[in-house]
């Protein structure tokens, strides 16, 4: 080998050297950029390139210096006999390079294309999420809303719930039939049913009239309402409450009529407190006319009376007009004792009050009875109070209620005979002092009930009375700040059977300890001021 | 026998007690005006009057005062169709000796007025 051949066979086999070095670093670089990201197309094709590049250096390296090598060996033959292999090796190679690095742009388009992809696929996804997001919200959303609604729903049907439960009118439901599907507390204790199962109720049974029924139907499918309706409706005792009666009815999605729902309002208490109020305006107003007729009848009366007595004096008492004279004062007399009562109705006649003991006045009565009770086999019972407070009023007049009270209570047993008690007793809490006649009679019926404090209303014959004893009775008590009430049939004694008997019961109110000075005075100027005004 | 006024609105009232006091041989003036019985008490003497309270014009009670004012020994009984503690009251504290509801009986009538007549 020549010389000047040195340095480039030097540099020949260290740049081969260096050639493969170099080319195995870069290869470990591209390895580590593809390690890191293993999907990255250009360090891919790097990578790839860099392992062609260094099997090309090795080939090129190795066979430059094994040329070298054989040349600086003289062993030229073997070069020359190796030579196209290695020529060939490196083209090979030269040309997998080439054509890695040709398809490098095919490679980057396709690379481009599944980055597109990726991309819209990855917008794709976005959107779904985006989406998804939505949706859920949206779920998340309708979640709430239905909770929400959950909520005003349960409130709203707490609330009618609650208007069920706790009305104190009557609420119900009936279906076509009328059965009653449902009804509250309120209404069942209203017709009485609250202690026991409901049964099944139906309109048909719980109206007392027929033709109410009817009326309440006929409207209620004419106006598809009904608006306060008056109904008496039957308890399960068979008694009657009146009511007031609103229904709609309740259609389907054909206009088909399904049923009704309606409110009751119970207006027994109400009717009754009418009626009283009626009969306590009517008491008033008969008694005003009353006591004008009475003031205008007692003076011709009187006259009348005066010339039948004058002309008694005319003839022999046994002479047919002495009789005749006989009748018309007897009958004179008739008219003025009952104008006299009319009097005492109207309280137009003088008061005096004083402290009263009950019991005295029940004993005086009872003294001046007994001997005519006894004639009718009337024995009497007394159970009189001990330490009965005194009252404040007339002891004339109350001697008066209690005789016509006992006298009534005679009427009713005369036939019969039996007991009649006389009781008093006294309420703390009202302050008040009962005394109560009761009998073993006959029994007031119901329907003459409301009428039997009425003037002139009586049960007896002809003659017998004037149907003022209960009427005058009523006045007094009511002067007296007190009432008569009537319990017929009575609980009599202390057996709990009801017997037809009745019981008068007269309650007037105490004469208090402290105000006892005060309201004596109060109650004498009260009366003056009703004798000034009568 | 006795002097009586008797003063009643109502004339068939009067004529009734005049004709039953006559009978008991009192002599009865009737007056039905409450003037004309004061003017007669003016001038005549008088021994007993009965007065109704309810007059055309003015009270009983105010009649009786003025004849009482003139005729204090004079005797008077009262009558009413309308009883009152207060008119009675007043009757008495006036003078008067009976205080009567009408309408009265005959023999009642004559009892107290021969009671009032002794007193």
């Amino acid at each position: 080998m020549e010389m000047y051949m040195l340095p480039s066979v030097i540099t020949d086999i260290i740049g081969s050297q260096l050639m493969i070095v170099l080319s195995f670093l870069s290869l470990r670089y591209t390895f580590l950029l593809i390690r890191r990201e293993p999907d990255n197309f250009l360090w891919g094709f790097l990578h790839y390139f860099c392992i062609a590049l260094a099997i090309f250096a090795i080939s090129r390296a190795v066979g430059h210096m094994v040329k070298q090598a054989l040349l600086i060996s003289d062993q030229k033959e073997i070069w020359k006999m190796i030579s196209p292999f290695s020529g060939g090796i490196n083209t090979l190679l030269m040309i997998s390079v080439s054509a890695v690095t040709i398809y490098y742009h095919k490679g980057v388009e396709g690379y481009r294309a599944i980055q597109k992809k990726a991309e819209s696929l990855r917008h794709a996804n976005r959107n779904l999420e985006k989406a998804t997001t939505t949706m859920k919200e949206m779920n998340l959303h309708l979640e709430e809303m239905v909770e929400s609604r959950t909520q005003d729903l349960a409130l709203s049907e707490e609330k009618f719930r609650n208007f069920f439960h706790n009305s104190k009118d009557m609420v119900f439901f009936i279906d076509k039939e009328g059965a009653i599907l449902d009804m509250n507390k309120a209404g069942l204790e209203m017709l009485d049913y609250s202690k026991e199962k409901p049964p099944r109720l139906s309109l048909n049974h719980l109206f007392a009239n027929i033709n109410d029924l009817e009326d309440f139907q006929n409207t209620l499918s004419s106006q598809k309402f009904v608006e306060d309706f008056e109904a008496e409706l039957i308890k399960k005792d068979g008694s009657i409450i009146y009511t007031l009666l609103s229904a709609t009815g309740i259609y389907d999605e054909n206009d088909e009529y399904v049923g009704c729902e309606g409110i009751a309002k119970d207006l027994t208490r109400l009717k009754t407190m009418t009626a009283q109020m009626i009969s306590t305006e009517k008491m008033a107003s008969v008694g005003q006319m009353a006591a004008g007729v009475a003031h205008e009848i007692n003076t011709p009366l009187g006259i009348i009376l005066g010339y039948s007595q004058l002309m008694k004096d005319d003839f022999p008492e046994n002479s047919e007009e002495y009789e005749n004279l006989v009748v018309v004062e007897r009958q004179s007399h008739a008219c003025r004792k009952i104008v006299a009562d009319l009097l005492k109705f109207s309280r137009q006649s003088g008061s005096s009050a004083q402290e009263v003991n009950i019991n005295e006045i029940l004993t005086d009565v009872i003294a001046i009875t007994e001997h005519n009770l006894h004639l009718d086999h009337i024995d009497i019972e007394h159970c009189l109070a001990e330490d009965l407070p005194v009252i404040a009023g007339d002891e004339e007049k109350l001697r008066q209620v209690f005789v016509n009270l006992i006298n009534n209570a005679q009427h009713a047993m005369e036939d019969e005979g039996g007991v009649l008690t006389v009781r008093t007793s006294f309420s703390k809490e009202e302050q008040m002092v009962t005394a109560s006649i009761i009998d073993m009679g006959t029994g007031i019926d119901e329907k003459i009930r409301s009428r039997i404090f009425d003037p002139f209303f009586t049960t007896k014959s002809v003659g017998k009375g004037t149907g003022l004893g209960l009427s005058v009775s009523y006045g007094i008590i009511k002067d007296h700040n007190g009432t008569i009430t009537i319990e017929s049939p009575v609980m009599y004694k202390n057996s709990c059977q009801l017997t037809p008997g009745t019981a008068m019961h007269v309650r007037l109110p105490v004469l208090g300890q402290d105000d006892n000075r005060e309201s004596t005075p109060a109650t004498n100027n009260q009366l003056l001021e009703k004798d000034k005004n009568g | 026998m006795a002097e009586i006024l008797i003063l009643d609105d109502v004339f068939d009232a009067v004529v009734l007690l005049k004709k039953i006091l006559s009978r008991q041989g009192h002599t009865v003036h009737t007056f039905t005006e409450e003037e004309d019985a004061i003017k007669y008490g003016y001038k005549h003497h008088i021994d007993l009057a009965i007065l109704d309270i309810k007059l055309k014009k003015m009270s009983g009670i105010d009649v009786l005062a003025e004849l009482k004012r003139l005729q204090p020994e004079m005797k008077a009984i009262i009558l009413t169709g309308y009883p009152t503690v207060e008119t009675a009251r007043d009757a008495l504290s006036f003078g008067a000796n009976e205080y009567c509801v009408k309408p009265i009986d005959k023999k009642e009538l004559e009892a107290k007025v021969e009671k009032v007549l002794q007193l």
